[in-house]
């Protein structure tokens, strides 16, 4: 309840930065209370003159343009009203639509890996849709019903104060008395509609299940339980229904009876000779116009709380704070300061000294040539902590390492032990809580988004496919290649014999074939990009799960290719490739516990022996 | 036409109901125009002055239309919100059952993207049709020719004329408009459908997005495409905005003309003065009628729309009929030794716990997927089917689990052939892990549940313990009544294959075929699971399929199947003596290991 009138606020909030349209509006509805007062007054007259004087209506000629005119005029404000109603709502929907996206950018990969995809799509293209209504109907009328009563009360005042008085009592009344019963229902009505919600989610869920439910002979059960459950969810809401309407109820009363009261009350002073018949036939006329727009509004009524609704998750996403916006950089470290270097490598374990001078032999080598401009670069995590979000541990705690320029190293760690993690951050989609990421002496706090990615390429087998040629889509990853690197880089990847496979070749649509391509096929793209990104740093996000041999085999033939002369990060799942790092770190229980070549690790890492042992069983 | 039988086949269902709701609504309006016209009636006739009690039946029906129009409206809503719950009910109940009885292959077409919550909303979509489309008709049908008739006997001229200006404005303006804006609408929602497109393509591609820098063009495509969508509502607007204007030009048009054209009947006395107003208010309350008719033409097109990809979906299955073909005459058949067979089930088809292909031939579409193989698999053996991706090995499965018939030849478990049995015993006699496990958002229980319907909380808390889930398990809160959320997020890859093991236990089972079941594992996870497996097999027959070639001694017989036909098969020594498919792969596999193992 709190969430739908905050969201109710926050959108009137937006209607209303642009305030002008509303403006026009208002004053459209004002013409339009005009109108009807002309017009009614034309009639109320020309009826009077048939009626009471005799006269023929070509004497009344006045009343006629009157009457005319109004007409005229009355239906071209309608229409206005509707195309700047409307206009008004097309530009706040594509306003949101724009920051929407620019948030879900914002909010990058690894936010978007915690969403259903088509459920953004929804909130975006229907979600914002179902704020047409509100902005183009609900608000309208709303305004509508705040000036043309008002307009009409105060005609019918200055005509017939007494049926004034009964318009002005019974007017107000409509509303509070809505409000006092809706509020009482609102809440079940919402936990009706929310359950109605459930229900649909619960019939995709069976579907969606089918197969599940023939492999165990339930979709029988399903079934029954499908038409059970919406049949108790049916008497539950009629019981609700029952007195949600009852402000509908209300209001027709309301608006009825009164009429009622008007033409009786006019009647009663006719007998009596207290009114003239043009001014009671006149305020009789207006009196439903008085009462037409609260039900309009009424009717709108649902649209407003639909648009409230779906509103609350596009303000959701909006509000979501991005983890690459943390505040982290707190202050600087020269990564060229040796100490810090001697820092990094002492946080771990006591490893054997020889591999802790090629290690730094290693990283003075690279923060000399990196300073020289050398293409080839060095990364360094140091100190790197990050919690995720509602969370009470940190994923990584005070995680320090490097990739020396040049070298392959290879992280390893069971599921859950922050591989991922560090993949994110390396890629800039999670920034860390604390600590320091750098790229040859450059730290993630003094680049952007671009200039750090356009260094390092991802071979993985989760690659998404644009809709569009498999040419396309591998040239995403240099516009400028051509059609022969694309095609000698798809050689070297082991793609091409299977692109060449394809109806239309390179040119073939991914949209149809792409659902079709295999873990193997996509990662062999993935290579192809790669290649023709052609960066210092390469980072191989190993696939969890297995390919068959033949297709492991030639991947690891086209990789071999690929890490030549590169800083090359191997992300291992199932260690198929480890034993070709020149270094392997250890991770476990977000720290590196171990690092190290494979023969030493084996020797000395009871975790990292454990992991081989299972591979290799 | 053919979809207006079918929704209005629905709507058969309840007669009464519907008459009664179309009357109330109809009722509705009529008491709108009854309060007017007596409102009318009543100034007129007091303008002359008579005897205020000459006039207390005329207040009296003033006060009742007052009152009985809010009342009819109030009792018209609720009965309509019932009829619509419970057409919602059947949609998706009949729905269901099509759906259930499509074939395997659809269903796992059906897998990929939003198609299924795409089917799901159109249900949701259908039930617009009585609400919006059938009864606002209905009613304005009746009501126009009721308001025809009332006018007719005051003045017939003016009768017509509201006769005309309603098909005017009931039909004739909404058809035109819809028109006018048909184009319109279809390019809005093919460019809303792109739009949605981008979206889904810009989020699930996010990460490839960053890396190649593309965002900029992406941000650029959703504007473009957004101000296109607002540049095309705006031209709508102008025509809908048409509508709102003609509406108002119409009903007051028609007033008017009611006057001009009544006047001379009261100037020359053939009519009543008093009846003037009477005549020209109860003109300006008809329309009423034929205000929702607008809404109803657009709802006409959703709702044919969605009724029609619904029919084209489950292949013309969804005739809203409940006799169907294949599956239910066969259960019928063997309806009287079904029973009997589930009494004695286990005991029974343990003792004939077998497999045999007899030379089965399968294709999808033209080219074989199988090519006349055959194996036989006896009772508690442990068989394994390897070969290259795409080599047909998940379509034995889809044939074992009769998702498919043979083409050629014929397969049976135990005794039976399969074309012989129902599709219930089938599944029945053979639990299912494979890498597609579907958790549904439901409680843990219910999970469960769906192996065995009559398990108690013992037999469930026994197999998730014999699953080796019960330290996950003693985690969780609320125990059995653990909510597992939307298709079981929250558990890991390992978590839900240990469900679908702790699944196939409770199903008791005699033959298990383990399907890939670790795929999308991580090795140490993958290990403990086909530990479990293992474990809880021994007793059982089991079929393994795999293109891992890891522990292969632990087989009775491999069979590798290649290109749709069996090239070889055996025990592992033996199948390592032939030089074939199996040893080479052996031989790649193993060429890290040995490396490894040299270097350690």
């Amino acid at each position: 309840m709190t969430d739908y009138s905050s969201s109710h606020k926050r959108l009137f909030r937006l209607a209303f930065v642009h305030r002008t349209p509303w403006v026009l509006m208002a004053l459209l509805s004002f013409l339009s209370a005009a109108t009807i007062i002309v017009l009614m007054h034309g009639l109320s007259i020309a009826i009077d003159a048939v009626f009471m004087q005799q006269t023929p209506l070509a004497l009344v000629q006045p009343a006629l343009v009157l009457i005319a005119g109004a007409i005229a005029v009355r239906g071209i404000l309608f229409w206005i009203h509707e195309i700047l109603a409307q206009k008004t709502a097309s530009q706040i929907k594509a306003r949101l639509r724009e920051q929407l996206f620019g948030k879900i950018q914002q909010l990058g990969p690894a936010w978007t890996e915690t969403q259903n995809s088509g459920d953004l799509a929804a909130t975006a293209v229907e979600g914002v849709e179902k704020l047409d209504t509100y902005y183009a109907r609900f608000i309208p009328a709303a305004i509508h019903m705040a000036v043309v009563p008002v307009v009409i009360v105060i005609a019918v005042f200055l005509i017939d104060w007494l049926s004034g008085l009964i318009l002005l009592i019974t007017g107000p009344l409509i509303p509070v008395f809505m409000s006092l019963i809706g509020m009482r229902a609102r809440q079940q009505v919402q936990r009706q509609w929310a359950t109605l919600r459930y229900l649909s989610s619960h019939f995709l869920d069976a579907v969606q299940g089918l197969r599940t439910l023939k492999l165990f002979t339930r979709e029988d059960r399903k079934h029954t339980e499908i038409e059970h459950i919406s049949n108790r969810f049916r008497v539950s809401t009629m019981g609700v229904l029952k007195i949600a309407f009852l402000s509908g109820f209300v209001l027709e009363l309301f608006a009825s009876l009164a009429t009622a009261l008007v033409a009786v009350e006019i009647g009663v002073r006719l007998i009596e000779g207290h009114i003239v018949f043009q001014v009671g036939l006149f305020v009789l006329l207006l009196a439903p116009e008085y009462y037409l727009p609260f039900r309009m509004f009424g009717a709108q009524h649902h649209a407003g709380m639909e648009g409230s609704e779906s509103a609350g998750r596009v303000f959701a996403i909006l509000d979501t704070n991005a983890l690459t916006q943390k505040v982290i950089f707190n202050g600087g470290i020269d990564v060229q300061k040796t100490s810090d270097f001697q820092q990094l490598l002492q946080i771990e374990y006591s490893e054997p000294v020889k591999s802790r001078d090629y290690l730094q032999d290693k990283t003075a080598a690279a923060a000399t040539e990196e300073q020289a401009g050398s293409p080839s670069v060095t990364v360094v995590f140091e100190n790197v902590t990050f919690t995720y979000p509602g969370k009470s541990y940190p994923v990584l705690s005070n995680c320090s390492f490097m990739l020396p320029k040049g070298t392959k190293t290879a992280l390893v760690g069971v599921t859950g032990s922050g591989k991922t993690t560090i993949l994110r951050l390396l890629t800039r989609q999670l920034a860390p809580d604390s600590g320091w990421i750098t790229l040859g002496g450059m730290p993630t706090t003094k680049t952007d988004d671009g200039a750090w990615l356009e260094k390092m390429a991802v071979v993985n087998q989760t690659n998404w496919f644009f809709d569009d040629t498999i040419l396309a889509n591998i040239q995403a990853a240099r516009p400028n290649a051509t059609y022969e690197e694309v095609v000698s880089a798809s050689k070297v990847s082991g793609a091409h014999e299977f692109i060449q496979k394809l109806p239309d070749g390179y040119l073939t649509g991914t949209g149809e074939f792409a659902a079709r391509f295999s873990g193997g096929e996509r990662q062999r793209i993935s290579i192809a990009r790669a290649l023709l990104k052609d960066t210092p740093i390469l980072i191989l996000d190993e696939p969890s799960s297995a390919l068959d041999p033949e297709s492991e085999d030639r991947i690891n033939r086209a990789l071999d290719e690929l890490m030549v002369s590169k800083t090359v990060f191997l992300i291992a799942h199932r260690l198929s490739t480890v034993q070709k790092a020149d270094n392997i770190l250890v991770l476990e229980d977000g720290r590196i516990a171990a690092q190290g070549t494979h023969t030493y690790l084996r020797a000395n890492c009871k975790l990292y022996e454990q992991m081989v042992s299972a591979y290799a069983s | 036409m053919n979809i207006h039988l079918a929704l209005s086949r629905f709507l058969k269902r309840y007669p009464w109901r519907i008459t009664a709701a179309v009357l109330l609504g109809a009722g509705t309006i009529l008491a709108g125009i009854g309060l007017l016209a007596s409102s009318g009636y009543l100034i007129s006739a007091a303008a002359l002055r008579p005897p205020i009690l000459d006039l207390m039946v005329i207040i009296v029906s003033v006060r009742f239309f007052g009152i009985s129009r809010a009342v009819l409206r109030y009792s018209e809503r609720l009965l309509s919100h019932d009829i619509t719950f419970r057409l919602l009910l059947q949609m998706r109940s009949r729905f269901f059952r099509a759906l259930s009885k499509t074939s395997a292959s659809r269903l796992l077409g059906f897998r990929s993207g939003s198609l299924l919550s795409s089917i799901t909303s159109d249900v949701d979509e259908l039930q617009n049709y009585y609400v919006r489309v059938f009864t606002p008709v209905i009613v304005a049908v009746l009501v126009t020719l009721t308001s025809f008739f009332f006018l007719r006997a005051f003045s017939p001229a003016a009768a017509w004329i509201t006769l005309a200006f309603l098909l005017l404005n009931g039909v004739a303006v909404p058809v035109g408009v819809r028109r006018l804006a048909r184009g319109l609408g279809a390019r809005q929602r093919h460019l809303r459908s792109e739009l949605s497109h981008l979206w889904v393509e810009h989020s699930q591609g996010i990460l490839d997005i960053r890396l190649y820098g593309l965002q900029n063009a992406y941000i650029k495509r959703n504007k473009e495409l957004c101000s296109e969508i607002s540049r095309l509502e705006r031209r709508q607007s102008a025509v809908t905005g048409l509508h709102d204007g003609l509406h108002s030009w119409i009903l007051f048009s028609a007033a008017a003309l009611a006057l001009f054209v009544t006047a001379p009947l009261v100037l020359d006395g053939t009519l009543s003065g008093v009846m003037l107003a009477l005549v020209v208010l109860s003109v300006m309350a008809s329309f009423e009628a034929t205000q929702n008719l607008g809404t109803a033409f657009q709802y006409l097109e959703t709702t044919e729309r969605a009724a029609e990809s619904l029919l084209s979906l489950t292949g013309g299955v969804l005739s809203f009929e409940d006799r169907d073909h294949t599956g239910r005459d066969l259960s019928d058949r063997y309806k009287d030794d079904n029973r009997p067979a589930k009494e004695s089930g286990t005991s029974n088809a343990q003792a004939a716990a077998s497999l045999v292909f007899d030379n089965v031939r399968f294709s999808y579409c033209e080219n074989p997927v199988l090519d006349g193989i055959g194996f036989a698999i006896q009772s508690r053996e442990k068989a394994a089917l390897v070969g290259p991706s795409g080599s047909g090995k998940s379509t034995v499965v889809n044939l074992l689990l009769k998702f498919y018939d043979p083409a050629g030849g014929f397969v049976s478990v135990g005794d039976n052939k399969l074309a012989d049995i129902p599709a219930d015993r089938v599944r029945a006699m053979i639990a299912v892990v494979d890498q597609f496990t579907y958790l549904f958002q439901d409680t843990l229980r219910s999970n469960l549940k769906i192996a065995r319907e009559n398990a108690d909380d013992g037999d469930l808390l026994q197999s998730l313990q014999d699953a080796h889930l019960w330290s996950w398990y003693q985690g969780l809160e609320k125990g059995l009544d653990t909510q597992l959320g939307e298709h079981g997020k929250q558990l890991s890859g390992g978590e839900r294959q240990r469900m679908a093991i702790a699944r196939a236990l409770l199903r008791n089972s005699p033959i298990w075929i383990l399907d890939e079941p670790t795929a999308n594992l991580d090795t140490i996870t993958e290990k403990a699971i086909v530990k479990t497996i293992r474990q809880v097999t021994r007793t059982r027959t089991a079929l393994w399929i795999t293109h891992r070639l890891v522990q292969m001694d632990y087989y009775d017989r491999i069979y590798v199947l290649e290109n749709g036909r069996i090239s070889e098969r055996g025990r592992h020594h033996q199948l390592m003596r032939r030089k074939g498919w199996y040893s080479d792969m052996i031989r790649l596999q193993s060429n890290m290991l040995q490396e490894e193992i040299e270097t350690a």
